[in-house]
């Protein structure tokens, strides 16, 4: 158990719920003593005896602060009425209140349960979304902070910004103090040795970019100033997760040497805890680093065509928005118009967490949405198990009231109850909350950005006290209703009789259809995204993956300073894992499928039939991936025509093979022909060998960039994701180690990653989709729960009352048949008008999903129809119960206990 | 018994474990927390609101004082003259009531 986190949390439900609870003058007085008091008292009892310390103490102190005394004597013991005779005293009316609760113990302990689930999964929601979306980023004054991503005219989001605009930025505008350009890689982190090698991210940023973030050490220096002393060691920053990690959490790590890509570093620091800096790549998803390092590039060389870093800007003090917007645009006119012929390149500036979250907001935004919506279930729900209540006791209050407590004290009476089972529901919301916000962030880990600096947070507590107040008042509404409307007069007749009024059943039957109606929206909901999902699922990532695996390689550092070296010994390990027995091919690759990362190339066809003329039109940009031979075959790419491409070989002049895909081929080759066709790239020259069908590489969901496969020895890769073909009835953990043992037979500082099957990345491409799936479906479920348990309600309530009718109707010789049907018409129409109710405010969300969805529309008629039909079922579920109960009233009896 | 400190009896557990705690030394809230806790075991700790309101009481009665010690946020309490009749008293009270028990083969 995590002592120090124990105590925040008691410390928190301590400062925000309990200790407000003490009478002010107490407060005033005392509280900084009983502050003090009661932390020793936790952490004692958290350190002696763990949670159960923690439970006793919290109870204790709640039980304190709400006013039960030392024990029982006090009671009983001498001094004068505490009440002023039969007025409002809320002392004595909170006990009352308290006790009357007590003896309910069955409605209670669910109300409170119920409520706590309900309030603990808002909050956690709420404090999870809130956390992503609107806290600030962990920078120095984030606000001033902007991403800068430089589009093409084409259909291009988030292109990379040239070295040349970073510097052109800083020279030739005052408004912002500073701008840095970044990168993010891949490196091989090993012991000083050469040993335990580990495939690490990283973060690349010009020279001071950890000032322009505002970022501070947890602990070391941080880099030296740029270039003093001159021949000093490159210096890394290390990040705290891979310090606990890689080094032990070792104190002395600060100031030693580590080997990345085979060449020391010295360690100048280690990164603040959940400081997860993210850098989106131009396509793909953010990624962050665990080792931060100062880019080793003179930036004022840069090709201005070439596009290479994220560029950051930190907007100068006193520059509002749009005069940083205004100067950047005038710096990316001048790029344009100098450089591009003026076609529309564009350097835009986007808030760095509106830039982070972009993705994150519509799920995170329905997932709020979706809780909010269970909690106003859970709402009318109470609301109706408090209105029968106030139903019951209308005997006893309709007496108060006779007696003159007026009707101030029936409305006290009405909402003490809900208010005490709410505090009690939320102090049980915050430990769900607790549990469930830590397990929610390790959901969303790798879906979600920000995950790391999620916790139990005072978000989650003012989530909690949101949800609880919201719950309370719905609660409240109920028996408030029934308080304010009940006649004082008549109250004592009519609780004379067994059952309720006719305005409470009304009230009662508004409310279940109310709760029917949200349940039916959250049901439409859940539906769609399964329906999406589906959709999802059978769509066709572009190749068939099989049983193959895949694990990556790095070859870095002084052995593989040479191209030639590194094609030899990526070609030996792929022989060597070829000769692996049980393993039928092998090949390797620079990028995966649905790696959502490859570079592009500007690639022409000349003389395809597809080519229009205009040469800005027939340019077009490529993803290419260079592949080994075995590569295509290996990973299930599916081949529409020729063969792969042969390596080029090491002294090769004039065009190397290529393959294209069937977008290539669709446009530029409509009518076939393609294979023999030339492809250009800048300089180089290559002849097309074939045509596969394209893998996806960005989403399993949609058509791409054309793409081309080129030899590996054409421009080789320093890392390569290896795909190897297991016999049928082998399993990866029988392959893992051999395949491992291959590779370190070649080289053993070679680092191999997490050995997984290639089809796994099909499965996490949609993990996004899984996780919203998942708690859309979770809180469907328990609204269907809540909307039957209230139907189930009414409808018993409504039996009962009807007892002396339905026996009479038996009496005359209505059969059982007529008496159900008599009891399901009455529920039918509340499932109606919740239907209609659910099906409108559907209508009404669903647009709000619609970016949720893919292939099927928020008013997919499936999904509404058996949505209905659920809602429905569990209606008619939950009402047969009770109707059942009734065909066996005995008449004489019925009649007799009038 | 003396007739001052009539009124104040009987005393409530809490405010007994108090004057207890505050007979041989001053002592702190916490302190008088874990000094109740020592000679009864858990069972009957008050928790901090309980205390302090008793605190209150007790000091507006005149049954404690504060001491002159201080340390950071903590206040020290010491028993006064008054605290210390009422606290035996109540002590020969609950003593009586024992042996009336034991006569009566209650206990």
């Amino acid at each position: 158990m995590n002592d120090s986190r124990a105590v925040r949390w008691g410390w928190v439900v301590y400062r925000r719920l309990l200790a407000p609870l003490q009478p002010g003058a107490l407060r005033t007085r005392y509280g900084e003593a009983m502050d003090a008091a009661f932390r020793e008292h936790l952490v004692d009892a958290v350190a002696r005896r763990g949670w159960i310390g923690w439970t006793a103490v919290m109870i204790r102190t709640a039980r304190g602060a709400l006013g039960a005394r030392f024990d029982g004597t006090t009671a009983r013991r001498s001094g004068g009425p505490r009440t002023g005779g039969g007025g409002v005293d809320a002392t004595s009316e909170v006990r009352q209140a308290v006790r009357r609760l007590g003896r309910s113990p069955g409605f209670t302990v669910v109300a409170v349960a119920t409520l706590a689930l309900g309030v603990g999964a808002f909050a956690s929601v709420f404090g999870v979304a809130s956390g992503i979306l609107v806290a600030p980023l962990p920078y120095d004054e984030p606000h001033e902070l902007v991403w800068l991503w430089r589009d093409y005219w084409g259909d291009f989001p988030r292109g990379w910004l040239s070295g040349a605009d970073i510097v052109r930025l800083r020279n030739e505008t005052e408004a912002f103090d500073d701008v840095a350009a970044f990168r993010t890689a891949r490196v091989t982190l090993t012991d000083q040795d050469g040993s335990a090698p580990r495939e690490v991210g990283a973060v690349l940023g010009s020279p001071g970019f950890v000032e322009l973030l505002g970022v501070r050490p947890e602990r070391g220096p941080g880099f030296s100033p740029v270039d003093f002393p001159p021949d000093a060691p490159d210096e890394v920053l290390v990040s705290h997760a891979l310090w606990e990690a890689a080094f032990g959490a070792d104190p002395d790590l600060v100031g030693r040497d580590v080997q990345v890509n085979g060449t020391p570093y010295r360690v100048v620091g280690v990164l603040p805890d959940q400081m997860d800096f993210q850098v989106h790549s131009s396509l793909g998803s953010p990624r962050g680093g665990d080792l931060w390092f100062v880019l080793d590039v003179d930036l004022t060389t840069a090709n201005v065509y070439s596009g290479q870093y994220a560029g950051l800007a930190r907007i100068a003090d006193g520059v509002g928005r749009p005069e940083a917007d205004a100067a950047l645009a005038r710096v990316s006119d001048a790029v344009d118009g100098e450089h591009f012929q003026s076609r529309g390149l564009r350097i835009w500036p986007v808030d760095l967490k509106d830039d982070l979250v972009a993705e994150a907001r519509a799920p995170l935004g329905a997932l709020v949405g979706a809780a909010a919506l269970l909690l106003l279930i859970l709402g009318a729900n109470l609301a109706t198990l408090f209105l029968t209540r106030t139903e019951d006791r209308l005997r006893e209050t309709s007496l108060r009231s006779a007696l003159g407590a007026g009707r101030r004290a029936l409305v006290l009476t009405a909402l003490l109850e809900p208010a005490l089972v709410a505090l009690a529901g939320l102090a049980g919301g915050l430990l769900v909350a607790a549990w469930a916000t830590p397990v929610l962030a390790r959901m969303g880990r790798g879906v979600l950005p920000r995950t790391a600096e999620l916790g139990f947070d005072p978000r989650v507590v003012a989530g909690a006290g949101l949800a609880a107040l919201l719950v309370a008042a719905l609660a409240a509404t109920g028996p408030l209703f029934r308080g304010l409307t009940a006649d004082p007069g008549r109250g004592l007749g009519e609780g004379g009789r067994s059952g309720s009024s006719r305005g409470a059943v009304r009230t009662r039957s508004a409310l279940v259809a109310t709760q029917m109606a949200l349940a039916l929206a959250l049901v439409v909901g859940a539906g769609l995204l399964t329906r999406s999902l589906q959709e999802l699922l059978v769509q066709d990532p572009g190749f068939d993956p099989g049983s193959a695996l895949t694990f990556r390689v790095s070859f870095r550092g002084p052995g593989y300073a040479e191209d030639g070296t590194v094609v030899a010994a990526q070609e030996a390990v792929r022989q060597a894992l070829t000769g692996v027995p049980g393993v039928v091919s092998a090949g390797h690759v620079g990028s995966l499928p649905l790696s959502q990362e490859t570079d592009q190339w500007g690639v022409r066809f000349p003389g395809a039939p597809g080519n229009t003329g205009d040469p800005e039109v027939d340019g077009e940009l490529a993803d290419v991936f260079n592949v080994s031979p075995g590569y295509l075959e290996t990973a299930g790419f599916r081949f529409l025509e020729g063969r792969a491409p042969r390596p080029s070989g090491p002294d090769a002049v004039g065009p190397y093979e290529v393959v294209i895909d069937d977008v290539f081929a669709r446009r530029f080759f409509p009518d076939g022909g393609a294979l023999g066709a030339l492809m250009t790239a800048d300089t180089d020259t290559a002849t097309i060998v074939g045509v596969v069908d394209q893998a996806r590489l960005y989403a399993v969901e949609h058509d791409d960039r054309g793409q081309a496969y080129i030899p590996s020895d054409v421009d080789p890769r320093s890392s390569v994701s290896f795909v190897v073909l297991p016999n049928r009835g082998v399993t990866p953990d029988d392959l893992a180690g051999s395949l491992r043992a291959a590779v370190h037979a070649f080289d053993a500082s070679l680092p191999v990653d997490d050995i997984r099957p290639l089809g796994a990345d099909v499965g996490s491409a949609l993990a996004p989709d899984r996780l919203n799936l998942g708690l859309a479906a979770t809180f469907a479920l328990a609204a269907l729960i809540l909307a039957g348990l209230g139907i189930y309600g009414v409808v018993a309530g409504a039996v009962t009352r009807r007892r002396r009718e339905i026996g009479v109707r038996m009496a005359m010789g209505a059969d059982a048949r007529q008496v159900v049907a008599m009891i399901l018409g009455r529920s039918a129409r509340l499932t109606l008008a919740g239907t209609l109710g659910g099906l409108l405010l559907a209508a009404a969300l669903g647009r709000w999903l619609s970016s949720l969805l893919f292939g099927v529309t928020p008013f997919d008629p499936v999904t509404w129809g058996l949505a209905t039909l659920t809602l429905g079922l569990f209606a008619l579920a939950a009402s047969w119960l009770p109707a059942h109960r009734a065909t066996r009233i005995a008449p004489r009896e019925a009649l007799q206990r009038e | 018994m003396s007739s001052d400190v009539e009124p104040f009896l009987p005393l409530r557990p809490v405010e007994f474990h108090v004057l207890l705690s505050l007979v041989n030394e001053e002592r702190h809230g916490y302190g008088i927390m874990q000094d109740a806790e020592a000679r009864t075991g858990s069972a009957v700790i008050p928790d901090v609101a309980t205390l302090y309101r008793a605190l209150h009481r007790m000091s507006e009665a005149g049954l404690i004082e504060p001491a002159d010690r201080k340390e950071g946020r903590r206040s020290y309490y010491r028993i006064t003259a008054l605290g210390r009749r009422v606290a035996r008293a109540e002590a020969s009270r609950l003593d009586a009531l024992l042996a009336a028990a034991r006569s009566g083969g209650l206990l």
